[in-house]
């Protein structure tokens, strides 16, 4: 079966998330309540005792309530609790949405997903849910704290959201447990039990997975766009005409990249994956790609660029085809760097700049900032589609 | 004289660095992280101010100068003729004179962008394949001269990997090298 799509196939605008289409229309909604004030810890305390008594908890005591930084998708605290049938104090996460960001996604889906991968990967315990934000004002997502650091304490020049960071010595025990995550994770087949009512699986063996990203992001841009970029919409055309058919989709994390880990120390142990927001199903090479991505690499001692700082390309590679027993297609692995590219970019030109100039994101100075680098972006995809100009039109 | 731009921008900077920052408590994280983001966007904003218009002229030539293409290349072809007529028509409608602000030009750069895009999604809907790889080609080779000129715009906001490859400031905002050339009649 060819891995390329008929051109008659690729306009097919009814393949988008149900769940996705409702978000960014929700979004565009709340858009409108602006400027977005940060939250204080009171705010916090308040909107967390609305929510854990209409989950039926009983004499709830918040404390520590304490801002996590970074984050430039979601505004991030950390707590501790007890309640009637928990007396020993214990930490928390609250993942909440601010009324826009570089990123919109859905609480209700990471929180279905996460509850499908406890007992099989590093993902932090739910506690609780409010998907449309209403105790907590916004939408929002409890998970229990896990102990850990996405980047070597000792270790300075580190910047935003994690990325350009460096492990040091610590990329050559990281590495091995990355893969075999990712690995692991590509190869699942448990969500085919699993209570996953807002996600929808790609038909096999058609173009669909490629065709639900293109439509999803198009639509962001869309929304979204605050001024016309013609590579963005070539681009567009570019992802329809060449959609590769995804013969098995699998579980992809889609954010699976330097930052998005915790590791302890001094062992290097990965004690979980984090941000499995933009997770979704569709085909291995979208995840491969990503973590191939220049932005979230770094260069070590001797001059050599490590993906997500942790190892060379052809050794990944390499590596994951061992393991996996698959078979990275060249064309396919490309096709998504561009999608991937294109992503980026529309996140960075789009979504970023626009949350910004409404004011509506807690860390409105942090996505201006990522917004700056969306040439980065349009640079990757013109270098990736000039490789491929012979199948260009 | 009246206080000007790159020295309020250096005062709000030193105010930022030897008092706000130093009164930041310990435990004020995010606060201290809101404070050293404002710190290094001062630093590109003193880096850009002065070369805003500069710039944003560079950027509305760069896009005109694709929109000449794309109408040249779209001329003699039975397809596309309304979307590049329209485009045709939106360069028509540039004023004589452009305006002197940085806002205003922007928005003439916009203006020509939207026709743009209609005239790509058009290509692609109904397009002959000889237009569409010509204008593939150009709508790459405009990016490559457009991108960096915003990478460098950008570059000192340590997020771009192949910052090495940069030009600096001066050169980017002044060689030919950054200019799109347009393909003439």
């Amino acid at each position: 079966m060819t891995t390329r799509a008929l051109q008659q196939n690729n306009h097919r605008p009814d393949l988008i998330e149900p769940r996705m289409a409702y978000v960014l229309q929700r979004k565009l909604q709340r858009s409108k309540l602006g400027p977005y004030r940060p939250k204080t810890a009171s705010d916090i305390e308040q909107s967390l005792t609305r929510l854990l008594s209409a989950r039926s908890m009983s004499d709830i005591a918040i404390s520590g309530v304490k801002r996590m930084t970074g984050g430039a998708s979601k505004e991030q605290f950390l707590f501790t609790l007890t309640h009637k049938e928990q007396s020993k104090p214990q930490r928390y996460v609250l993942r909440m949405d601010p009324l826009e960001g570089i990123v919109e996604t859905c609480r209700l889906r990471e929180a279905e997903l996460l509850e499908a991968l406890a007992g099989h990967f590093p993902v932090p315990p739910i506690l609780a849910v409010d998907g449309e934000g209403e105790w907590l004002d916004n939408p929002g997502l409890i998970t229990g704290f896990v102990s850990g650091v996405t980047k070597p304490t000792a270790m300075d020049g580190q910047s935003v959201s994690g990325i350009g960071s460096s492990y040091g010595h610590y990329a050559d025990i990281i590495a091995p447990q990355f893969l075999d995550i990712l690995v692991r994770l590509h190869s699942w087949k448990g969500w085919q039990n699993a209570a996953l009512p807002n996600y929808v699986i790609p038909k096999a063996n058609t173009t669909e997975a490629a065709l639900y990203q293109v439509n999803l992001w198009s639509e962001i841009w869309r929304l979204d766009g605050v001024e016309p970029v013609p590579l963005i919409t070539l681009t567009e055309q570019w992802l329809r005409e060449n959609a590769p058919v995804c013969a098995e989709p699998c579980l992809v994390h889609c954010d699976y990249r330097v930052g998005n880990f915790m590791f302890e120390e001094p062992s290097g142990r990965i004690t979980t994956i984090l941000d499995w927001e933009l997770a979704h199903f569709g085909d291995f090479h979208e995840d491969l790609s990503w973590i191939l991505q220049k932005l979230f690499g770094s260069w070590n001692a001797e001059g050599k660029f490590l993906v997500c700082g942790l190892m060379e390309r052809e050794k990944f590679i390499a590596d994951y085809q061992r393991l996996s027993g698959r078979s990275i297609l060249p064309e396919v692995l490309r096709y998504y760097e561009v999608l991937n590219a294109w992503k980026c970019a529309i996140m960075d030109l789009s979504s970023a700049i626009i949350a910004g100039q409404r004011s509506n994101n807690h860390q409105d100075l942090l996505i201006t900032w990522l917004g700056s680098a969306g040439a980065v972006f349009l640079d990757q995809i013109e270098k990736l589609l000039r490789e491929d100009t012979s199948n260009a039109a | 004289m009246l206080p000007d731009i790159t020295t309020r921008i250096n005062n709000l900077s030193k105010a930022l660095e030897s008092v706000i920052i130093p009164a930041i408590g310990e435990d004020e994280s995010f606060a201290a992280e809101q404070a050293a983001l404002m710190l290094g966007h001062l630093k590109i904003l003193n880096e850009q101010w002065d070369n805003a218009y500069l710039y944003e002229k560079g950027s509305f030539d760069n896009m005109a100068a694709l929109a000449h293409t794309l109408v040249n290349l779209a001329k003699g072809g039975s397809h596309n003729l309304t979307k590049a007529q329209h485009l045709a028509h939106a360069l028509t409608e540039l004023p004589c004179d452009l305006p002197l602000t940085v806002t205003g030009v922007s928005k003439l750069t916009a203006q020509l962008g939207q026709a743009i895009d209609e005239l790509v999604r058009s290509a692609y809907a109904a397009g002959s394949t000889e237009f569409k790889s010509a204008m593939f080609k150009e709508i790459l080779n405009y990016n490559h001269c457009q991108s960096t000129r915003e990478r460098t715009w950008f570059k000192s906001n340590n997020l771009d990997p192949d910052v090495r490859d940069l030009p600096d400031m001066d050169e980017m905002l002044n060689s030919f090298l950054y200019i799109y050339k347009n393909i003439e009649d």
